[in-house]
């Protein structure tokens, strides 16, 4: 009878235990997740704004010239809009060949023909919604007479 | 002997053995080092945040004073404050970056043509002189 009794004592408490830490184990993954979601786009986000600056610089440093900003920055394209566009895969290496399997990121240089651009960052939907632009800014080239 | 195990009954309790104890160590540990992860995330999210919100007031600033220039290159000289030194002419002018710092540009004007002097970015921010004897409230012992 005792042992009985102690046994069914044991076998609660290992009930108990096993409930409770299921609990807090899914609680505590769902906060992990949570924080390395975070950590993943802040990346991108710190990712983006180093390839913009870097095109935006380079359009600076050649006073607005596509042609020459296509071929310093790599894996740069002509969109059919006459934008520029360079493609990242997702470790921000650029993709030298367009491909629509690796390709996560892009940055586009919009010239608006003031000398003036527009160069965004854009993270590529899942679901072939309306891509994510993580940064945008506006620069202008200094010409010099 | 049926009564006697009656009067002896117990009620049943929870009992707290080294299981449990195990579980609340790991509970611990799970809730601190989940917390912790969460803490250095949101951390990192303010510095891109912050990083971003520089990059943007300081590429506005710069844009502005491209403007500027170009309107200087059009005559337009409203913006800039001239002087003159050995002959040659000096525009200078300034765009706030921030609630600190101004892009400070100074255009050389040599015979018709703008070159570009300067075109840096200056910290206004109130200075502390680190070797002042009242930058730092100490105690002296008194």
């Amino acid at each position: 009878m005792k042992r009985n009794g102690s046994s069914s004592l044991f076998l609660i408490e290992i009930v108990l235990v096993v409930l409770f830490f299921s609990i807090c184990s899914a609680i505590c993954i769902n906060v992990f997740a949570i924080s390395k979601q975070l950590s993943l786009n802040s990346e991108n986000l710190s990712y983006g704004v180093m390839k913009v600056e870097s095109a935006a610089e380079c359009y600076k440093s050649v006073d607005g010239n596509l042609d020459e900003v296509a071929s310093i920055l790599t894996g740069a394209s002509y969109t059919d809009d006459g934008d520029l566009r360079v493609e990242y895969d997702a470790n921000w290496q650029p993709q030298v060949l367009s491909s629509q399997a690796d390709e996560t990121f892009y940055v586009v240089i919009s010239p608006d023909g003031t000398g003036a651009a527009e160069i965004a960052v854009y993270q590529v939907a899942e679901n072939a919604d309306e891509d994510n632009t993580l940064f945008s800014i506006t620069v202008k080239a200094v010409m010099a007479s | 002997m049926n009564g006697n195990n009656n009067n002896n009954r117990k009620p049943t309790v929870i009992n707290v053995g080294g299981a449990s104890l195990m579980m609340l160590f790991a509970v611990l540990c799970l809730t601190v080092f989940s917390v912790l992860s969460l803490v250095y995330s949101n951390y990192q999210v303010k510095l891109t945040e912050k990083a971003v919100l520089a990059t943007e007031n300081y590429y506005a600033a710069d844009t502005s004073a491209a403007e500027i220039f170009e309107a200087l290159q059009n005559g337009d000289l409203s913006e800039a404050t001239v002087t003159e030194e050995n002959g040659i002419t000096y525009y200078s002018y300034s765009v706030t970056v921030d609630a600190d710092q101004t892009l400070d540009v100074v255009v050389a004007n040599n015979g018709g043509a703008l070159t570009i002097e300067s075109w840096k970015v200056v910290n206004n921010a109130a200075e502390v002189n680190l070797f002042d004897d009242d930058a730092f409230n100490l105690w002296d012992g008194n």
